[in-house]
């Protein structure tokens, strides 16, 4: 796993989209995250997906900007849902408070069914 | 045209604004003291942002706007007021001549600064609106401390999470590799540093060369750092005083805490660049300095533990080991020697700790001869009790095929062993067999301790005819024969016996044993066995020993 983080964004369809990361969420990847998805708010999609199956570390810098990004969703009346976590990042995210406003996903394909509203 | 004051405006305009909304009120406070103070320009400005102001009516230049930070940056937190020539300044072109600086103070604290292009028309109405604006941003204020707060009370969570966690890691765990990752990406993240490297020795085990390194990004050093290690952690917040390990770590700032345990000096955890929000790099803090040490410890003590869990599991497979040994051992080397014609015997054998390859037997013939050995196996262990096991088993089955020729017999135990002994281990051996009749011994010594023949007072010693058996393909053996007739006795033994070792470092050796048979030679062959297993015993009180020692005598009668 590199430092430089890498996002891809895939849309499943016109309302959610899934941004895959592949390194660590600091400063600049946190960055790279928020400048995706503000351009997918500005776009009108609203229901974002981050999957970190290849992001192993993060540190408080990166999560106050995924905190930064939540905060604009939720008052878009958007959703943000996180899948394959590292038990150590999603511990974290628990601590920090990402958890109590976005939901955790250990695959992805319950998370776009949450985000399109088709389960709880 | 001079607008008038609109108190009630500007009261409704300040009541609108949410405090808890993300994006600074700032142009909205800006314009309700506009319409309350009847002004039609001026700017507001954070003082911890002064390059970012609420600007109405005005545009000041970016030199204007450099001199207002520096101003803020010297006047701190308490700032009320601006030098006249900076705030008409920040009016260029109008410059008017009676610019008024608003304060929005709460506690002492200027929350921000309001610059307005004449006097509140109408000042006591000014004041309330002034009044209701602090408190806007009083609470705004507060709301940001307890988010940051918040926030600081769950970073200081998540690191004592973190240390608990690879607490338990280490608990649960004795793989190492897995833990240096753990330890290296936890201190990476808690310390919101770019890039990191953890070096350890590992004393075997872990990596062929005995030193363990993991790096996240950039290298910061490699493992010649160990022979230089600090024995504190260090931080070099510039290039300045590194160690010349760090000369060339490609980071502008360095965080160092080695990894110690039991005073000796194992590895070292090393941070580069410490992160900010707005993209910078912070000094490292004497408190990044006790967290990193935090997880250097844990990776001491992870370091330790595994350390320990190799020498127990190695004690463990020794332990098995030998006894596996000693019970091969114990099923193959005769409980009692047989009752033979024209001989009396006695032996035994005495396992070391490290159980060796010794070996003795006896065997009757069909032909009332009495065919007996001692033979010693190269090593030590279980693949040292095989071998035994094998030239036991060996000689059994050849026996009954019978001796007619003692150096062909020989050789076809050879050949068998050199067949099985693939590790390239030998046995020395000493093969008799006891002519009743002729009252003789024919024998063949196989690179083995020279047998010791007495007769009366005279001691012939039986020397070697022969390399040891099972190691060179192509090896000649020559058989001897003495005369053994009643009376005559007959002293074979182990070099455990011989070689024995008494804690000046000397070693037991032939003479002290040729002299004890000697002087027992009226002893019974029992009581003399026995009494050469007492005497170096005694001679080697105290000290460990760690060959067999193995002992046959046979004595005509």
């Amino acid at each position: 796993m590199s430092e430089i983080l890498k996002v891809t964004v895939e849309r499943p369809d016109a309302a959610v989209a899934v941004l895959r990361t592949d390194g660590y969420i600091n400063n600049a990847g946190g960055e790279e995250i928020a400048r995706q998805a503000y351009a997918l708010m500005g776009s009108g999609v609203n229901r974002l997906l981050l999957d970190l199956e290849k992001t192993k570390i993060v540190n408080s810098i990166g999560i106050s900007i995924l905190i930064e990004i939540l905060e604009k969703l939720l008052d878009s009346g958007g959703r943000l849902a996180f899948c394959r976590l590292t038990p150590t990042i999603e511990k974290t995210f628990q601590i920090m408070g990402l958890a109590q406003y976005a939901r955790i996903f250990a695959v992805p394909d319950p998370a776009v069914a949450w985000l399109r509203g088709e389960t709880d | 045209m001079r607008p008038g004051a609109d108190i009630l405006g500007a009261h409704a305009r300040l009541a609108a604004i949410d405090p808890t909304a993300d994006e600074s009120p700032l142009a909205e406070i800006l314009a309700a003291l506009l319409a309350g103070s009847g002004a039609a320009s001026g700017l507001a400005v954070d003082p911890s942002q002064p390059l970012r102001p609420a600007l109405e009516g005005v545009s000041p230049g970016a030199a204007a706007l450099a001199r207002l930070e520096w101003f803020l940056s010297q006047a701190g937190s308490g700032a009320t007021a601006l030098p006249g020539g900076l705030s008409a300044e920040l009016f260029a072109p109008s410059r008017p001549a009676d610019v008024r600086v608003v304060p929005l103070t709460a506690r002492d604290e200027t929350l921000a600064l309001v610059l307005l292009e004449h006097p509140p028309l109408d000042p006591v109405g000014f004041a309330s609106v002034t009044a209701h604006a602090a408190s806007i941003l009083a609470v705004i204020r507060m709301s940001q401390r307890i988010s940051k707060a918040d926030f600081e009370l769950k970073y200081r969570v998540w690191e004592l999470q973190s240390l608990y966690d690879v607490g338990l890691s280490i608990a649960g765990t004795l793989d190492f590799e897995s833990l240096a990752d753990d330890i290296l990406m936890s201190s990476i993240s808690l310390l919101n540093a770019r890039t990191g490297t953890l070096i350890v020795r590992t004393s075997g085990g872990l990596s062929e060369d005995g030193v363990l390194v993991k790096h996240f990004g950039a290298p910061l050093a490699g493992p010649e750092i160990l022979s230089s290690l600090p024995d504190h952690p260090c931080r070099w917040n510039g290039r300045a005083g590194r160690i010349g390990a760090l000369g060339d770590a490609p980071a502008e700032k360095l965080l160092l805490a080695p990894i110690v345990a039991d005073g000796r000096s194992l590895g070292v955890l090393l941070m580069a660049d410490k992160e900010n929000r707005a993209g910078g790099i912070d000094d490292f803090s004497p408190g990044d300095e006790r967290i990193l040490s935090l997880f250097g410890n844990q990776a001491a003590i992870a370091l330790e533990n595994a350390r320990l869990h190799r020498e127990a599991v190695e004690k463990e497979r020794m332990e098995r080991e030998i006894e596996l040994a000693a019970s091969i051992q114990k099923t193959i080397l005769p409980a009692s020697l047989p009752d033979v014609a024209g001989l009396r015997l006695a032996g035994g054998n005495r396992p070391t700790r490290q159980v060796g390859g010794d070996y003795y037997d006896v065997f009757p013939l069909p032909d009332g001869r009495t065919a007996f050995c001692v033979a010693d196996v190269a090593g030590k262990g279980v693949p040292a009790a095989l071998l035994v096991s094998t030239l036991h088993a060996c000689l059994r089955i050849l026996l009954d095929t019978g001796v007619a020729d003692l150096p062909l017999f020989v050789a076809r135990v050879h050949r068998h062993l050199l067949g099985f002994s693939s590790t390239r281990k030998f046995v020395t051996l000493f093969f008799a067999i006891y002519d009743p009749l002729r009252q003789e011994v024919r024998y063949l010594n196989a690179g083995h301790n020279p047998g010791i023949r007495l007769a009366g007072s005279e001691v012939t010693l039986l020397p070697s005819g022969g390399p040891p058996i099972g190691i060179l393909p192509d090896c000649v053996h020559r058989e001897a024969a003495v005369p053994l007739r009643p009376g005559d006795t007959l002293v074979l033994y182990s070099d455990g016996i011989t070689e024995a070792v008494n804690a000046a470092d000397e070693e037991f050796g032939m003479d002290r044993l040729i002299a004890l048979v000697k002087g027992r030679r009226g002893d019974p062959p029992e009581a003399l066995s026995s009494r050469i297993f007492e005497e170096v015993s005694e001679f080697t009180r105290g000290v460990a020993q760690y060959d067999d020692q193995t002992v046959l005598i046979a004595r005509a009668c």
